[in-house]
């Protein structure tokens, strides 16, 4: 299977979203797929940036050059596919700084309508922890599963993957 | 293969780099959408410095932006009124093409400096978009090439794509007279091309003349067949530069036939010295094959002096990188 594992593009960090992606990564290779990672930049500068931008996400093109989309976090999952599933890094954090930032009520459901739109047509929502359930939940009402990788052993990951790109 | 060797290059000379990778379908009623996404990008506070290779990543705005120019978007440019000409003269074709050009030139000129890979890329940037650029060869990214033996196979290893004419090349072994080989090594972007390619084959019974390996082979297998090969087969219609099997032939020590139609080859490849320059024509083709053939001391000599050329070039990474930067 043709795999892009989509991510915002945070260059030159090392955190919890670079670590899943790259052992993601190696793990598809592992099981044969073929995988590349693709960034996407994003920046909330101001109010009026925040929806112009995520349309912009979703002008992107990877139907043709992908039998799937696994996206890891808010919002470079908005990128159109129709095999797409969510696997969510960070996303209370990305709530918290929204909420941070003093965001037009107007705007923020603007937002939240315009990500369950994305969101609904995805073919699995999983998340890290507990606590982005609680956030997708509350900001977004969906509903999600916990999906964390407790080894590196193979048949743990064998799981997860079986799990993503179902 | 260009983008991975700069990458690996910039950070052994202490850089700290990010490869930007953005999908973007080259079918002409989705451009328009994606070069809006593309230029709407804002990564000017996460870089100090912006390198765009591919069209048209050199949308992207940043201050500090150098563009290292391979091709432009052809079927809009010089392949237009040819036959690889992919926007039609249509109302919205045309359309389409002028914001490609307009769109084109407006980032161009954002550029603090714009390089192009080739003697032939500069000429068209010149003609089209009136750009001056500097010419800058590209490297190889990992030059491992090394010359075994003048064996009896010509070797072709490139994405297998109409404009790269592996079919003339399939058609030329129809008029060797010699027990010339040839090898086609590269990824078969169509499955109408793999049919059209097959075809030509089975038709005129080249089974034991030709052979075709459709996938991308590993780097080391590449090499393992360079070293082995007579001399390397290389003849796109107007490439954009001396593309890589050149100078990885040349690496080798093995001589390049080309075409004198086929572009920026023929910045490296001179005729009788390092390769041949043959008309696009199959039996021509085909009597430069059975010359090296017959005589593989003139492909020694041939392919030696083709590896003394691209030494006297001074093709290195260490320049490029001095002069993309400073």
């Amino acid at each position: 299977m043709k795999i892009a594992i989509v991510q915002n593009l945070n260059p030159f960090q090392s955190g919890k979203t670079e670590m899943i992606s790259n052992l993601l990564m190696n793990k598809l290779k592992e099981f044969g797929h073929e995988t590349e990672l693709i960034h996407i930049p994003f920046v909330i500068q101001n109010e009026k940036e925040l929806i112009r931008q995520l349309k912009t996400v979703q002008l992107l093109h990877l139907q043709t050059f992908f039998d799937k989309v696994i996206a890891l976090e808010i919002p470079a999952c908005f990128v159109r596919h129709s095999n797409k599933t969510l696997w969510l890094v960070n996303s209370a954090s990305f709530f918290q700084e929204l909420e941070k930032k003093n965001i037009k009520q107007s705007l923020i459901r603007k937002f939240i309508s315009f990500s369950q739109k994305s969101i609904g047509s995805c073919s699995g929502l999983f998340v890290l922890s507990k606590i982005d359930c609680v956030f997708l939940k509350k900001y977004l009402e969906k509903d999600c599963e916990i999906l964390f990788p407790i080894s590196n052993q193979k048949e743990e990951w064998e799981r997860v993957v079986k799990k993503l790109i179902l | 293969m260009m983008v991975d060797g700069l990458n690996e290059q910039l950070k052994e000379f202490g850089h700290q780099t990010e490869v930007l990778k953005i999908p973007f379908l080259s079918c002409y009623p989705a451009m328009p959408a994606q070069m809006k996404a593309i230029r709407s990008f804002r990564i000017s506070d996460k870089f100090d410095k912006l390198i765009a290779v591919r069209t048209p990543s050199y949308l992207i705005k940043h201050p500090e932006k150098v563009i290292w120019f391979i091709h432009h978007h052809r079927g809009a440019y010089d392949f237009l009124g040819t036959e690889y000409q992919d926007i039609p003269d249509t109302k919205s074709g045309r359309n389409i093409r002028s914001q490609i050009i307009e769109e084109d030139n407006k980032a161009l000129r954002e550029a603090e400096k714009i390089f192009a890979n080739s003697r032939e890329v500069q000429n068209r940037l010149k003609t089209f978009n009136h750009i001056d650029a500097e010419v800058l060869y590209p490297p190889l990214a990992n030059n491992q090439f090394y010359c075994q033996e003048y064996g009896d196979f010509l070797f072709y290893p490139s994405r297998v794509v109409h404009h790269k004419r592996q079919h003339l090349a399939i058609e030329a072994m129809k008029y060797t007279k010699s027990n010339v080989k040839l090898l086609i090594a590269g990824q078969i972007e169509k499955k109408e091309m793999a049919a059209f390619l097959e075809k030509i084959i089975k038709v005129n019974g080249l089974f034991h003349k030709v052979m075709l390996i459709n996938k991308w082979i590993s780097e080391g297998e590449k090499v393992s067949f360079m070293a082995k090969a007579l001399a390397c087969v290389y003849i796109p219609f107007v490439e954009d530069s001396y593309g890589y099997p050149t100078l990885e032939a040349f690496s080798a020590k093995k001589p390049v036939i080309t075409c004198m139609d086929s572009g920026g080859t023929l910045e490296l490849v001179q005729d009788n010295e390092t390769g041949f320059i043959s008309a696009p024509d199959p039996r021509e083709l085909a009597n430069c094959f059975d010359q090296l053939y017959f005589d593989k001391k003139l492909a020694k000599r041939l392919g030696e002096a083709g590896y003394e050329k691209m030494k006297s070039m001074n093709i290195s990474w260490e320049y490029v990188i001095r002069r993309l930067l400073h």
